[in-house]
């Protein structure tokens, strides 16, 4: 079962991807970018019940509160440039 | 009965965020395309923590700390990417619309400016009238 959820979230991921590639504009990228972050923390949830270590769910938690702050600051840099 | 209602919410959550791809990759214009990536993964992140605390009690505060600061942070990212990309005009599907925000950016610019000139020309009839006292005094 953890397998093909693993499966599916990794599809969804790579299917992301192709939007982070192909955008036409930088913001295009920058929510693609976002969602695969999110998608991390989501996969990151799934491996520590997989492997049975609560440690993972701590970088996942790191993850999810400093991962929006690179996002914030692609949008200031699409605003006002450097 | 909890393993299996943990799966179904695990289950849920990616198809959820499978969703969110697929209209990450279909939308026709950006902010249909932030539409997809902003609401969906929230949905899909809270539904995976909610079947892992089905599957795992013992883990629930800090999982529920991760849905928290999931729920406060992802709003937040995809709303200030919205207005940096409607400010410096990436097009949308009905651009030949009204556009009410960038009218009222327009009506408070002219205002700002205005408000200016006024602070200007008053400061240049008060440095006229100092200059005048200047060469009052020199005669």
């Amino acid at each position: 079962m953890f397998e093909i959820v693993t499966l599916i979230l990794l599809l969804a991921m790579s299917l992301t991807m192709i939007r982070f590639v192909k955008g036409p504009t930088l913001s295009d990228r920058v929510i693609a970018f976002d969602v695969i972050g999110i998608m991390a923390v989501s996969l990151l949830v799934i491996l520590s019940l997989y492997f049975q270590r609560s440690i993972y769910l701590d970088i996942a938690l790191v993850l999810g509160a400093i991962g929006f702050l690179g996002t914030t600051v692609f949008g200031r840099y699409i605003e006002k440039g450097i | 009965m909890l393993t299996f209602l943990g799966f179904l919410f695990i289950f849920a959550g990616v198809v959820s965020f499978m969703i969110s791809s697929i209209g990450l990759l279909r939308m026709p214009d950006l902010y249909s395309r932030i539409h997809a990536g902003a609401k969906s993964p929230t949905l899909a992140t809270l539904l995976v923590v909610i079947g892992t605390i089905f599957l795992e009690p013992a883990w629930a505060p800090k999982l529920l700390l991760l849905a928290f600061f999931v729920l406060a942070t992802n709003p937040l990212s995809s709303s200030v990417i919205a207005r940096a990309s409607h400010k410096v005009d990436v097009p949308h599907l009905n651009s030949d619309h009204v556009d009410e925000l960038k009218l009222y950016e327009e009506k408070k610019l002219a205002e700002e400016t205005a408000a200016r000139e006024v602070l200007l020309e008053q400061e240049t009839v008060e440095e006229k009238a100092t200059e005048e006292e200047n060469t009052e005094e020199k005669k």
